[in-house]
């Protein structure tokens, strides 16, 4: 039943939270404040699907598996061409890049134990040297061999601004100065996942 | 099937029959015994496992203390009893050298509590260090001078704590790096880095336990400190104790600090697992990022502002729609200053007071007045079946005044109201008009009568 969800004990309490979390474009997982939030989704997850399938035209969209589960509104599972392009938001490519740099750190270079901003842009500024000059060429936009404090200075303030944004939907989270990244920020690779499994064959495509 | 007797045999019937019970499961003070006798045995105190009646004595009075002195007499006389009932399963009584062994089912009795206890059974250093501690306390605080205790005990104890923490601390850094060397090992094993990983995040784990098993230690020594300082109030042992307690807190916030540490790291760890599993995607990831990196163009938009575009065909991140904002109107109290009015006060007018005054009395006389007509009509009719309401009606005009037509005009729809719901009786409104010779007032003649029942 598509109203199923309503008749949840908790809805009262819970479903306008969770309907203004998840347009917003934050992600749910089963962590400290979001637990709440995470079991209502995960208990009516069908009907809740149902309700914004056919009354918003969006997709409730999951990632992860048990402890690791996330919930999100697929926002490019879809053309939403209706939607005029200013009133789109979409995170700068630049974040993105941050990003993968940020997973590449953690979960496959496997410094798991980095939790702060400065450490990260630190390590980004000077632990990866082959990607370096790509880095300083992409994030501060600049041409030159040798680079500056001011584009330090740059790539530092992007870092800084990707990690804000993705504390903004939910694929990490801050304590103070220290942050964790959350199940959800696996969503990163997923979203681009026909292009990484597909790489070789796209890039000749598109690019030669 | 070659043993019959199985059949037959009911092990719940058998063990309830007279004291089999009893005597397979003896009491406290006996298994205790057994007990005692038996780590005796397995420490190689007595030669060729054997004891004497003497022993068993002993260990019955070891292990029953607070019965000890009682009569002497009547304990050997328990003791006796006691020792005849285990005989039947757990002591052997060799009488021509008079000494007892242990029956194979004592020893089986006690070997089976061992292991079980044994294997919930494994303290931590902290908690060791924890323990022995407060055995200590205890003791000290029987003497009521914990002076010594922190003399001796607590100061050796203080750095003994720090770097067993401190210890730990470096454990988790160690378990990190040793994991991410291997991890980048050019010619890596898959297998081998899980299965490292696999024992390194249960070491974690086992740090994790041994943090909390201290907590919990401490916690009882704090308590231990607490209360002494409420009974005893020497100035000396109260700063001693302030000094502790904060030691404590202290320690237990580093604990907490590592603990945390090593819930974060837990979960990523976890997460690692799963992502090694997938090499080739991890790889792949990697180029793409690269790919990224250097195949992204810097355009010049309007004005002088560089964008980053990525190589064609990437379509950008959706992530969410158009932020909800919400329109809210108020007014808003500081752009229309309202000027300030003067305030009306209120003059009292005596006379207009004692007219609106009389005025409500007034009325409140009519009410009066009318409930009492409608009391008169009701005394009428338990005396007559029934009354014409015009009767009433005209006798108030008759007084010919404003306010008696008022009262009458009243009445009448008291009355209509009244009767009507009436549980008793009933009101019929008649089609012939009621008039009076001397008055042109004329009304629809009403009866009211019993309700017909």
């Amino acid at each position: 039943m598509i109203a199923d969800f309503l008749l949840h004990p908790d809805a009262g309490r819970l479903f306008a939270k969770v309907d203004y979390a998840l347009k917003n474009g934050i992600h749910i997982q089963n962590y400290k404040h979001q637990t709440d939030l995470f079991r209502f989704i995960n208990e009516n997850q069908a009907s809740l699907q149902q309700y914004y399938k056919d009354y918003f035209n969006i997709v409730l969209d999951f990632g992860g598996e048990s402890v690791d589960k996330y919930f999100y509104i697929n926002f490019m599972a879809q053309s939403r061409g209706n939607i005029p392009e200013d009133n789109r938001h979409f995170m700068p490519n630049e974040f993105v890049i941050i990003g993968f740099l940020l997973y590449k750190i953690i979960f496959i270079d496997g410094y798991i134990e980095l939790n702060t901003v400065a450490r990260l842009q630190k390590m980004i500024r000077l632990d990866y040297e082959e990607l370096k000059p790509g880095i300083y060429r992409t994030l501060a936009k600049a041409k030159r061999d040798k680079n500056t404090k001011m584009d330090g200075e740059k790539v530092d303030k992007i870092i800084e601004d990707a990690m804000q944004e993705f504390s903004k939907v939910g694929w990490i989270m801050f304590e103070g100065e220290t942050f964790d990244t959350m199940p959800s920020f696996h969503r990163l690779p997923s979203i681009y996942s026909d292009y990484i499994h597909n790489l070789n064959d796209w890039f000749k495509e598109h690019n030669s | 099937m070659d043993k019959p007797d199985h059949h037959n045999f009911d092990f719940l019937s058998e063990i309830s029959k007279g004291y089999t019970y009893h005597l397979l499961f003896p009491d406290p003070k006996a298994g205790l015994a057994i007990v005692w006798l038996y780590q005796r045995i397995e420490s190689g105190v007595f030669l060729d496992k054997t004891f004497t009646e003497a022993d068993i004595h002993d260990a019955l009075q070891a292990v029953n203390q607070t019965s000890t002195g009682v009569n002497a007499r009547y304990s050997w006389e328990v003791y006796n009893r006691i020792i005849a009932d285990l005989q039947e399963y757990f002591l052997y009584y060799d009488e021509s050298r008079q000494v007892y062994k242990l029956k194979e089912y004592a020893n089986e009795f006690c070997r089976h509590a061992y292991n079980t206890l044994k294997a919930s059974f494994d303290p931590t250093i902290i908690e060791k260090i924890c323990f022995n501690l407060r055995e200590r306390l205890e003791g000290y605080k029987e003497k009521g001078d914990l002076t010594d205790w922190f003399d001796i005990h607590f100061k050796t104890f203080q750095p003994v704590l720090r770097q067993q923490i401190d210890h730990l601390d470096r454990q988790i850094d160690h378990s990190v790096i040793e994991m991410r060397q291997n991890l980048n090992l050019k010619d890596r094993n898959i297998t081998a880095i899980l299965k490292k990983i696999d024992e390194r995040f249960d070491l974690i784990r086992k740090q994790n336990n041994e943090l909390r098993a201290g907590f919990s230690e401490m916690d009882l020594i704090r308590r231990v400190l607490e209360s002494f300082a409420v009974q005893n109030e020497q100035e000396l042992i109260g700063d001693l104790i302030f000094d502790a307690i904060l030691f404590f807190q202290e320690m237990k916030q580093t604990l907490a600090l590592v603990d945390s540490r090593l819930d974060r790291i837990q979960p990523k760890v976890r997460q690692l697992f799963t992502n090694l599993n997938k090499p080739l995607f991890n790889s792949r990831i990697e180029s793409f990022l690269s790919r990224l990196i250097s195949h992204s163009k810097i355009t010049i938009a309007k004005g002088s502002k560089k964008t980053l575009e990525f190589p064609v065909g990437i379509k950008r991140t959706e992530l969410h729609g158009p932020e909800m904002n919400f329109i809210i109107f108020e007014r808003k109290k500081d752009l229309f200053p309202l000027k300030a009015k003067k305030r009306f006060i209120a003059e009292e007018d005596e006379m207009a007071k004692a007219v609106a005054f009389s005025g409500f009395k007034e009325k409140l006389i009519q009410q009066d007045v009318i409930s009492n007509w409608i009391d008169k009509i009701s005394q009428d009719l338990k005396v007559n079946d029934s009354v014409r309401f015009s009767d009433y009606f005209f006798a108030i005009v008759e007084q010919r005044g404003e306010a008696e037509l008022t009262v009458a005009v009243s009445l009448t729809y008291r009355v209509m109201r009244f009767f009507e719901q009436h549980a008793l009786y009933q009101l019929s409104i008649q089609s012939d008009l009621a008039r009076r010779p001397d008055n042109n007032i004329s009304l629809w003649e009403m009866t009211i009568q019993k309700r017909a029942v």
